[in-house]
């Protein structure tokens, strides 16, 4: 008896769980996170460059599980600042005109809404300038990419001061170097954009240096750092002593504050202009020590010094490179001579040789007084003839 | 006895029927999604992509998923949602949590669709481009497109041998042209010829060859830089397709 009453609780029982087993089970997918509504009601402005501020005005920017992101044309934007009612983002690099995009997320679940096109004014850029080196109030070059066509947009200082532009030939900008000048980097900017700026730095050359010798002079003057290599470094780049004879006697009148003289020598940026570099120079020497000492003394005039205000056209001046230079004491002293040329108001200067040999003519840029001697400053080297 | 056998048929019934009611979790919808690495500053290292900040898969430049991309190469899609999705790609970071998104957009997903999201660069100006895959295939031709990610390679068009492919032609950077369908061909000279600026000539300007199989559909992707900016041979101007079904 005891076992049926058993049994019947056991059926019982499996009864009740069968029915409790049977309630139907609904399946319902967990419901995703969903932010609250946002909207971008407006920008700050319509046109930014990278590196600019945007601000980004609308309504729930910011809500408390989600995370924003802003998007310019689908390029990430930092968040500088985050409201609800507005978000503030830095213009990243190389961004693109586009519509800007701000999203707000968890995990995998996000919602976008989308605000008005931005327009990014490329980055303005300076890629080099030339020459390397002005006076003050002189014009240079400078190579540009994405500056405005309207200068009243385009801001640009050296070392703090405003340079002029002066003209313009596609992404060459001419401009002039201010009155206050003084050595540095170039600034710029666009728009009044970010301010941008060049590693390369830009030497301003002085109209006079307080200085009592050429050699000082080169030394001072960035626009012969190449002369000043050649002639403060050559015997360091040629040890062999036979080639210091004829290097000590252009010295002797490079470092001399008494003797009268005047020196023909070119200028950086001839050595710039073809590509020469620093150290290809150095090489030159050192490979080539005969000429370069000989291409020091050949523009040398003894005993004059040259105006170049007073030079008439066919004016020779005698150099102190001779024969008898050359070959260590033998033979006379017929010298190479300088020529001036003046053709159509411009100034030449023209190296000769004893039999009326000449080297191509080369054009006179400038002249510096350095005590009682002249540094005349040439477009290019003037070279020399042998005997 | 007949109580106790009532109550125990009832119950096995009961239990047995319940799996019955029990509904099944519905398939979510599903698309199929292929990221393509386009951008060749990303030449020997891995840009990550992302699916709704998930990751997704590594992606160095011209790869798709099955590593590099030649002449001739399978496609390699994966299922993802449908709807709205955020694709993003990163820097070359390692660390997934600490990469930093260079692009993202937010793209459609049809349901059974199959798409292509392409990585471009323009010297660091990056973009993303888009295509569905999908093609009513034909027994009698292979089907052919062409994707232009080279930023300087200027208008393109296709030539097969000598023949001209009409449909693809004139197409520009970030361009896509539809399937065209071509005959199928062993091995055939893939030409993508532009016009010389300056003389108006009809040049090549890469040239593969791979077999075109009817019942097949290629995706050709124009790639590199005409002139690339460190001289990196890998980063000029090449030719990949993928055998996309």
């Amino acid at each position: 008896m005891q076992t049926v009453i058993k049994y019947r609780l056991l059926l019982h029982l499996l009864f009740c769980a069968g029915i409790i087993s049977c309630t139907k089970k609904e399946l319902k997918p967990e419901p995703r996170w969903q932010p609250e509504d946002f909207n971008i009601e407006k920008l700050n402005r319509s046109f930014v460059q990278a590196g600019e501020e945007l601000t980004v005005y609308g309504n729930n920017l910011t809500q408390p599980e989600g995370k924003t992101e802003v998007f310019l044309n689908g390029r990430p934007a930092e968040i500088l600042k985050a409201a609800a009612d507005s978000v503030r983002v830095l213009v990243p690099l190389n961004a693109q005109t586009g519509k800007l995009m701000l999203t707000i997320s968890k995990g995998e679940d996000f919602r976008t809404v989308y605000g008005p096109e931005v327009e990014v004014k490329p980055t303005p850029v300076i890629k080099g300038f030339f020459p390397f080196y002005a006076t003050r109030g002189e014009t240079i070059e400078l190579y540009t990419e994405h500056f405005s066509y309207d200068n009243a947009n385009n801001n640009i200082v050296l070392n703090g001061k405003p340079v002029e532009i002066v003209s313009r030939r596609q992404d060459t900008l001419v401009v002039r170097i201010p009155a206050n000048a003084t050595d540095g980097i170039f600034n710029w900017s666009t728009f009044n954009g970010p301010l941008f700026s060049l590693n390369t730095g830009f030497r301003i050359r002085e109209s006079s240096y307080p200085v009592n010798t050429v050699q000082e002079w080169l030394k001072a003057d960035p626009a012969f750092s190449y002369m000043d290599t050649l002639v403060r470094g050559y015997k360091q780049l040629v040890p062999d002593g036979y080639h210091h004879r004829v290097y000590d006697s252009a010295a002797s009148y490079l470092a001399s504050t008494d003797k009268t003289y005047t020196v023909f020598y070119p200028s950086d940026n001839y050595y710039y202009n073809t590509g020469m570099s620093k150290e290809a120079f150095l090489n030159r020497i050192k490979s080539r020590p005969y000429e370069y000492n000989i291409f020091l003394v050949a523009a040398i005039v003894r005993d004059h010094q040259v105006d170049l205000s007073t030079v008439k056209n066919d004016d020779t001046f005698t150099t102190i490179y001779t024969m008898k230079m050359q070959w260590d004491g033998q033979g006379t002293d017929d010298a190479n001579v300088i020529r001036i040329i003046i053709e159509d108001g411009v100034k030449y200067a023209q190296i000769e040789g004893l039999w009326g040999e000449v080297r191509p003519r080369v054009k006179i840029l400038k002249e510096h007084k350095v005590g009682n001697a002249t540094l005349i400053e040439l477009e290019s080297e003037l070279g020399w003839v042998s005997f | 006895m007949k109580t106790l056998l009532f109550f125990l048929c009832c119950s096995i019934l009961l239990i047995s029927s319940c799996t019955r009611d029990t509904e099944l979790e519905p398939v979510p919808p599903t698309a199929y999604l292929m990221v393509y690495n386009g951008a060749p500053d990303f030449h020997g290292i891995n840009a990550m992509a992302f699916v709704n900040n998930k990751y997704y898969g590594d992606r160095t430049y011209n790869a798709n998923g099955r590593g590099l991309i030649g002449a001739y190469n399978f496609s390699d899609y994966n299922r993802v949602d449908t709807g709205k999705l955020r694709i993003t790609y990163t820097d070359s970071a390692t660390d997934r949590d600490k990469a930093t998104k260079v692009l993202e957009s937010v793209l459609d997903f049809d349901q059974e669709k199959h798409y292509t999201v392409y990585l471009l660069d323009s010297i660091g100006f990056y973009s993303i481009l888009y295509t569905q895959d999908d093609v009513e295939r034909s027994p009698t031709h292979a089907m052919l497109r062409l994707v232009h990610l080279s930023p300087d390679a200027g208008p393109v068009h296709l030539r097969i041998d000598t023949e001209a492919v009409p449909g693809i032609a004139g197409v520009n950077f970030k361009g896509t042209t539809g399937y065209v369908p071509v005959l199928p061909d062993i091995k055939p000279g893939i030409r993508i010829m532009y016009y010389d600026q300056a003389t108006g000539e009809e040049k090549t300007l890469t040239r593969k060859s791979f077999p075109l199989e009817a019942g097949k559909c290629y995706t050709m992707v124009l790639r590199g830089y005409r002139i690339s900016r460190d001289d990196n041979p890998n980063k000029t101007i090449n030719l990949s397709t993928i055998t996309n079904f």
